[in-house]
């Protein structure tokens, strides 16, 4: 899966500030788009690609803040660096706990602008990586049977294959079968390997030793 | 007083500068002397050789009252050459008591200073105090002090009556102290003031009153003969002597009265006017007991006029600098989004400036693109001046000035010095302007104040009110008047207090002084306007304040502006 150029969106209702902003991230060599609202900037669909938000806190319409309690919330949300005229701390505070990757002051200093562009540019990456290792981790365990998922919980619980064969109620060996074919469909080659990608599996899905019991299978 | 007739000419003698300033001093101060002691001579009634008032005296308490007592010794000097050069050939008084006189005329002149400096306040005849003092001094112990050695000398010359000789010349001594000091001070006191003014209405009306004193003098003491004049006619002054009162206050009631001492005395001389009768020394009694008569009760109206224009100016500033203070307030409000205001084009500047740098130095650098920042540049450096601009206009201390003022122009300024309020608020401002409307006489700074005020009044009223907010500002011509209103959404006012608004110290606010709207009213009614509020039928407040239109003269020149005296507070 090639990544396409990360995007970096800035969005400010003035237009000479963003127009500069603009300029200055385009020197440095980002692709960068505007926006002069938040509504505007929703619309885009801004996370189907990679990229960060430069957003202004005081904006009319819904604030920086606001928009950021909103949009952070989607889970294909972008990072966020905010721009302020004048950064009061409980305001910084609340933005930085809500996740956001800086608080800028304006005017804002050309080193700490890219800085913290790029700063957002690779937690962005980081994290569409997780979300993609996710996902095939997902579809991998999605392959599965219901009984191979079954066997999996077990095995992952550290049981033996005697007793997962009772438990089970199916002889050893079909366990041993079981087990094989799970260890190709997830694509490890090793016990310790299979156990740390249960472990990454969303919550939802992790394998139960009685969830996924199904004594007809 | 020397001081001032000095100071052009030392910087271009090139001497030593104190020194040079001294010894001019000395001259002037010697010259002017001469020139009073002179005066004096010419008053002098024969065959008594004795004047009914005599001003030189005047000069050096002047002197000494104006300058700090480490410069008096100038003064002295000069006296003793002034007093040399006046007697030195004079037929009736040897230069000798000429001299001693000067010693203890000094001494007294040196004596009554201190004391009004020490009991009269600050400045000399500006208060009833300061006067007082001065007349306790001059009535007695300075002329006793002045006129001693002389009248010693005269009985050792042979006079007839030497008591009652004394007291004339004490009487002499007195009037002339009592009249001149206060004249000559106070003119040379205020000679810089007046001169930067230079107002010609003022000059005209001085030209109009000296014409005026003149000739009924001339009618009062000099156009008839003894017998034939009337003693009503010496109340025909009056009404000038209280006109001078009233505009000129103390300086002028003494020039005035020095004019009628001259002319009634000349006119005596030679045997004119109702003071002539038996005995020269009744005549020069008589001259004496009229102005005395004339001078203490119009010296004391007009220092007192003098005071209450002085409490009323000080009052006049005192309302200027709380109603500056009020916009200093109303400016504190709109520090936050002022500064966000200002910081804007600021971030621009610098972004913009870097992405230049960064362009300038990628390999094929994109001129058109950093000419195009550089035009950015400037656009934004223009605007953030634009609000400084705005700021400093509202924020200027000054006096009132009127002017025309095109009430619409005020109200898109304000709009726009609140906008970025009223974003950070979440409020939209709505102007409705009238086309075609007149012109209003006003200060452009203080309509401002009051507009500002009542938009951010509104915002504030609505600050609690879910959903839209809507300010909107409206200009109408009504009649003979120009109408302002600014209508909120708020929750509006309670009934009770829709005519307690305006009075001061009242506030619905948990932290406002109350001070704003009170203000508000007295500068619409400095403008001759009103201004009130009404609750509005479907919710919210309209404040209205309206401003008569400027009568347009044909001739008027537009851009004539002029300080005013309005009362700003009732």
């Amino acid at each position: 899966m090639t990544e396409p150029t990360p995007i970096v969106h800035v969005v400010d209702d003035d237009d000479s500030l963003r127009t500069a902003v603009m300029r200055l991230l385009r020197a440095a060599g980002y692709e960068v788009r505007g926006y002069s609202c938040a509504g505007e900037f929703l619309l885009a669909k801004p996370g189907q690609t990679s990229g960060c938000v430069v957003l202004d806190v005081r904006m009319p319409g819904p604030s920086g803040l606001e928009l950021h309690a909103a949009y952070g919330k989607q889970h294909d949300a972008l990072p966020i660096i905010f721009l302020t005229g004048h950064g009061d701390i409980p305001m910084s505070v609340r933005a930085i706990k809500a996740g956001a990757v800086d608080f800028l002051t304006k005017p804002v200093q050309r080193k700490a602008l890219l800085t913290a562009v790029q700063t957002a540019l690779v937690r962005d990456a980081e994290k569409r990586a997780a979300q993609h290792r996710a996902r095939t981790l997902q579809s991998r365990y999605e392959n599965l049977t219901r009984r191979e998922q079954a066997v999996l919980a077990h095995v992952v619980a550290g049981k033996l294959n005697k007793q997962i064969a009772t438990k089970l109620e199916i002889s050893e060996r079909t366990v041993k079968a079981h087990r094989a074919k799970v260890m190709e469909k997830m694509q490890v080659t090793s016990l310790a390997e299979l156990v740390l990608l249960a472990e990454q599996l969303p919550k939802s899905t992790q394998p139960t030793e009685h969830g996924t019991l199904d004594p007809i299978d | 007083m020397a001081k001032q007739d000095t100071k052009p000419s030392t910087g271009s003698l090139g001497l030593d500068s104190s020194a040079a300033r001294a010894v001019l001093t000395v001259l002037l101060f010697a010259g002017a002397f001469c020139v009073l002691q002179r005066l004096t001579f010419l008053l002098r009634v024969p065959p008594l050789h004795r004047a009914p008032f005599w001003t030189p005296g005047a000069l050096i308490v002047t002197a000494l009252l104006l300058e700090p007592p480490r410069r008096w010794w100038i003064y002295y000097i000069g006296l003793c050459l002034g007093v040399y050069a006046a007697f030195f050939n004079d037929s009736v008084i040897p230069v000798a008591a000429g001299m001693l006189a000067a010693q203890l005329g000094f001494g007294a002149a040196a004596l009554a200073a201190w004391a009004i400096r020490r009991f009269g306040g600050s400045l000399p005849f500006m208060s009833t105090t300061s006067l007082l003092v001065f007349v306790a001094f001059v009535i007695l112990p300075v002329p006793v002090m002045l006129a001693a050695p002389v009248d010693l000398v005269n009985v050792h010359f042979g006079a007839d009556d030497a008591w009652s000789f004394a007291v004339r010349s004490v009487l002499t001594g007195a009037l002339g102290l009592l009249i001149a000091t206060p004249a000559l001070t106070l003119t040379l006191a205020n000679a810089g003031v007046w001169l930067g003014k230079r107002s010609w209405s003022r000059i005209a009306e001085i030209g109009c009153l000296a014409a005026g004193l003149v000739t009924v003098g001339h009618f009062v003491f000099g156009r008839f003969a003894a017998e034939e004049s009337l003693l009503a006619l010496l109340y025909a002054p009056l009404p000038l002597l209280l006109w001078v009162a009233m505009r000129f206050e103390l300086a002028g009631v003494g020039w005035a009265l020095l004019v009628f001492g001259f002319q009634s005395t000349w006119n005596v001389m030679h045997g004119r006017g109702p003071f002539v009768s038996q005995s020269p020394e009744e005549n020069i009694l008589q001259v004496q007991l009229f102005l005395l008569a004339i001078s203490l009760p119009l010296m004391f109206l007009a220092v007192m006029i003098q005071e209450r224009r002085h409490a009323s100016s000080a009052l006049y500033e005192t309302q200027l600098r709380l109603s500056h203070a009020a916009r200093l307030a109303i400016v504190g409000e709109l520090t936050a989004s002022i500064a966000h205001e200002i910081n804007q084009p600021l971030g621009a500047i610098l972004s913009n400036a870097d992405a230049a740098e960064m362009l300038l130095d990628s390999a094929p650098a994109s001129l058109p693109e950093v000419r195009q920042i550089l035009n950015d540049i400037r656009k934004d450096d223009l605007r953030a001046s634009e609000v400084i601009r705005r700021l400093r206009a509202l924020l200027r201390k000054r006096e009132m000035e009127l002017e025309s003022v095109d009430l619409n122009e005020i109200v898109l300024e304000v709009v726009a010095l609140t906008g970025p309020e009223s974003r950070r608020r979440g409020i939209t401002i709505e102007t409705e302007l009238a086309a075609n409307l007149p012109l209003v006489r006003g200060d452009n700074v203080h309509l401002q104040q009051i507009l500002l005020n009542l938009l951010l009044n509104g915002m504030e009223a609505m600050a609690d009110v879910p959903g839209a907010k809507t300010l909107s500002v409206r200009t109408a011509l009504n009649g003979t008047s120009v109408e302002i209103a600014v209508m909120d959404l708020g929750s509006g006012i309670g009934p009770d207090r829709l005519t307690q608004l305006f009075a001061p110290f009242f506030s619905t606010k948990n932290n406002g002084l109350g001070l704003g709207l009170s203000i508000a009213r007295s500068l619409v009614e400095a403008h001759g306007g009103r201004i009130w509020a009404d609750n509005n039928p479907d919710g919210g407040a309209t404040f209205r304040f309206t401003l008569p239109v400027e009568v347009q003269l044909p001739t008027q020149d537009s851009s004539d502006t002029r300080t005013t005296s309005l009362e700003l507070i009732q």
